[in-house]
This record gives structure tokens, C-alpha cells and sequence, in this order.
């Protein structure tokens, strides 16, 4: 086979549709009428391509219908599908500030609360103070005597212990010392010798308020009172 | 890319401004022809219609953003081969073939001829295996341009490659078919054509 019908025979399926430029159109034509091989070539190709229906389906106006829903239908779901989401993000950025809207009020709840400080700069947890101090009524004094100590009692504006139980602010913590003090009690019958002791208990709030109720169930097994420099460590 | 056609450009456009129904003009206006080349591809009615509505979807998503000017055409045509492309090759170990009644339909109209008949259903399936047998970029192609869905430009465009490209892939999708049928052809051609001739 020669270059050219090579080349020709690159161009004769293109050429059976009719798909080449008018030039090349017309050389291919040429070469056929002078080339036997080649004119057999795209002659049977021709009967080829002829025998092959070339009717492309199509859709009955039905199918074409159905179709239209169904598309519809899929956008209008991933539509709704984008929407949910959309409102999920919005209640779980609802969800985020509440909690932290919580979060601040329960901090702002205990800032307000007085704390005594001790001579190292320690804060002591006001209700260890206060039971102390309502136990054991002649250390309050001590207590208050401490140069750098402020408590409850030497605040003017902070109500006394008698009232604060009544309040609002002061009905969580009691709660809290009551529930806590019968896991105490609980625990202590078990082991008799547990020394509890509180040291340092307000770096972080939570911390602090998870300390504070174990030691005011602590204070009723008290056999000695407590001294006034002494007032951060209980030991039964 | 080939300008688009004046009312393609003139329903995208008013799609982009908020009329929603332009879509369904647009839809009704290609849906036969996309439907045709996933047919062409995948050789089944039922998955040639999911990939219409993959395709249709796909365009829904993408119509705010399509440049009007653009070729709608070749846009769909594109999204739509490269669907059936990778659709099919997923499915390769899973011949699909096309069921008899669709070949006969493109056959043309039932002849009453008992013989004629029979003869057409097994040049049917004869085609039917010699078509699908191409090697596949041959076969894509032939099917896109036998059954006149695109021009030679265009299917070059859809399938991101030259039209020298195309031109030499027909020029052996029809020598491979030439090949294939040449056993039945030669001989009963001059025969249903006598028989036609004796019929008119």
C-alpha cells in the first residue's frame, strides 16, 4: 500500500459522512477513481455503514415527562437536603452561645461570691469559712483577726450566714452540701482514718466548686476545733 | 468553543435572571439528544435515562454560572460522555447488551415478511456484536457520529481531542465494522434487495 492510500484511507470514515473539507473531499475522490483497491475499500465500507440502522432512540413524550419529575425531584431534594443543613449549623451556633451564654453566668455567679484570703495570697473557699466559722464560733473571730484575711462577716455589704441560707444565690450550694454530704458520711464510714484535707482549692472555679462541698461534710465529724491559722487543712 | 444557539442563550439568560421555568424549555429541548449518546455509550434505555438525569442535574447546578454565549450543546454532550465513559468502564466486567426489540425498532418498520423478519433480527445481532466489539474510543466515536448526534468538531471538542484524532478513529471503527460484517453482508444485501424490489 502506497503513502497516499495510506493517507486516504485516514480520511474514509469521515469521508462515508461527509465530514472532510471540500479538498480533501475531492482528493479522496480522485484517488478512488484511479485506485482499484482503494474504490473497493470505501465501497465496502459504504455497504457496511449501510446495513448499521442509524436512528437514534428517542423518548416517548411519557418517558420525557417522567424524566423532567425526576430531575426536578433529585434538585428539590438536594435543595431541601442544603436547607436542613443550613438550619442545623443555625441551631447548633445556638446550642454554642447558650452554653457559653451559661458558662459566663455560672463564672460571674462565683466571682461574686466573697473569698477569704489568706496571708500567702491563697483564696479560701467562702463556704469552708463559713462553716467553720458557724461551728466553731469563737475561731471566726481568729479567723477575722488574720491582718490579711477578709471574710463573710467583715464585709458590710455581704449578708450573714442565717440569711444567706434563705437566698436565692445561697439554695444551690446548700443542696449541693447536703447531697455531698451523704456521699461523705457514706465514705467515711468506710475508712474511718481518711484525712481530707483542702489546700489550695480555687486556681480554677470548677475546681473550687468541686472541692468546696466535701469539705463543709467533713466539718460534722470535727472532734477538735480547728486553728485559726489553720483554717485550710480539716483532718478528722 | 462553537457559539450557542440563539434561544439556548436567550433561555440561560433568563435562568440567570430567576425565571426557574427557562430550565424546563432547555430540558425539553435537549433531553432527546443527550438521551441518545448515553444510549449510544451504555447500550441501555433504563441507565441512559439515569445518566440524562445525572447530566440535567449537573446542569441545574452549573446553569448560574454558564456563560450564555457558551455551547450548551457541547457542554452536555461533554458532562454527558464523561459520565457514560466512567459509568462504563465501572461496569466493564458487566456486559450490557441491547435487547433485541431495540434493535429491531431502529431497524425501521415490522415488515410482515416472516423471513425478512427473521433475516433483519440476526443482522441485528450481528451488528449488535460487531459494534460492540469496537475497542472503545472507536466505538464512541462511530456512535456519536453514525447516529448524527455531533459533528466531527464537536465530538472532538466532547472528547477533548483533535478532530485529526476523530476523523482516524471513524476511518477504523468503519474498516473494524467493514471487517466484521463483511461474512453476511456481501451476499445477503443483493438479496434483501431483490426481495425488496420483487415487494415495491
Amino acid at each position: 500500500m502506497s503513502r497516499k492510500c495510506k493517507q486516504i484511507h485516514q480520511l474514509m470514515g469521515a469521508y462515508l459522512y461527509g465530514d472532510l473539507t471540500p479538498n480533501e473531499m475531492r482528493e479522496v475522490r480522485m484517488h478512488v477513481q484511479e485506485c482499484e483497491a482503494c474504490r473497493r475499500d470505501l465501497e465496502s465500507r459504504r455497504i457496511a455503514l449501510a446495513s448499521i440502522p442509524n436512528k437514534a432512540p428517542t423518548l416517548s413524550s411519557d418517558e420525557q415527562m417522567q424524566l423532567t419529575w425526576a430531575v426536578k425531584g433529585a434538585i428539590r431534594n438536594a435543595e431541601l437536603l442544603r436547607e436542613g443543613s443550613r438550619w442545623g449549623y443555625a441551631f447548633a451556633a445556638g446550642l454554642v452561645l447558650l452554653t457559653g451564654a451559661a458558662v459566663a453566668g455560672i463564672v460571674a455567679y462565683n466571682s461574686s461570691r466573697p473569698r477569704a484570703v489568706s496571708e500567702s495570697g491563697r483564696i479560701t473557699p467562702p463556704a469552708v469559712v463559713v462553716k467553720i466559722q458557724e461551728e466553731n464560733g469563737k475561731h471566726s473571730k481568729k479567723t477575722s483577726t488574720e491582718p490579711n484575711a477578709v471574710t463573710r462577716e467583715q464585709t458590710s455589704s455581704a449578708p450573714p450566714p442565717e440569711q444567706t441560707a434563705a437566698s436565692s444565690k445561697e439554695k444551690l450550694p446548700e443542696l449541693v452540701r447536703q447531697f455531698v454530704g451523704n456521699i461523705a458520711t457514706t465514705s467515711r464510714r468506710s475508712s474511718p482514718q481518711r484525712k481530707i484535707a483542702v489546700e489550695n482549692p480555687t486556681k480554677i472555679v470548677g475546681e473550687q466548686e468541686s472541692h468546696e462541698p466535701r469539705q463543709q461534710e467533713a466539718e460534722p465529724s470535727l472532734p477538735e476545733p480547728v486553728a485559726p491559722n489553720d483554717a485550710r487543712t480539716v483532718t478528722e | 468553543m462553537t457559539a450557542a444557539s440563539a434561544e439556548d442563550e436567550v433561555l440561560i439568560r433568563r435562568f440567570q435572571q430567576g425565571e426557574y421555568e427557562a430550565f424546563d424549555r432547555l430540558m425539553a429541548s435537549h433531553i432527546n439528544k443527550v438521551y441518545a449518546l448515553a444510549w449510544g455509550v451504555l447500550q441501555d434505555r433504563e441507565e441512559a435515562k439515569d445518566a440524562v438525569q445525572e447530566v440535567f442535574i449537573k446542569l441545574y447546578k452549573f446553569l448560574p454560572k454558564f456563560p450564555p454565549t457558551d455551547n450548551l450543546n457541547a457542554w452536555l454532550y461533554r458532562v454527558c460522555l464523561n459520565h457514560c465513559i466512567d459509568r462504563k468502564r465501572r461496569e466493564r466486567n458487566r456486559r450490557v447488551e441491547l435487547t433485541d426489540d431495540d434493535w429491531e425498532r431502529l431497524q425501521g418498520s415490522e415488515q410482515d415478511d416472516p423471513e425478512l423478519r427473521a433475516y433483519r433480527t440476526e443482522m441485528a445481532r450481528a451488528i449488535k456484536r460487531a459494534v460492540q466489539t469496537l475497542p472503545e474510543r472507536q466505538q464512541i466515536v462511530f456512535i456519536l457520529r453514525h447516529y448524527n448526534l455531533l459533528s466531527i468538531n464537536e465530538i472532538a471538542e466532547a472528547m477533548n481531542c483533535s478532530t485529526g484524532a476523530v476523523k482516524a478513529h471513524l476511518s477504523r471503527a468503519t474498516a473494524n465494522l467493514r471487517d466484521r460484517l463483511a461474512g453476511i453482508l456481501s451476499y445477503d444485501l443483493g438479496d434483501i434487495k431483490s426481495e425488496l424490489r420483487q415487494k415495491n
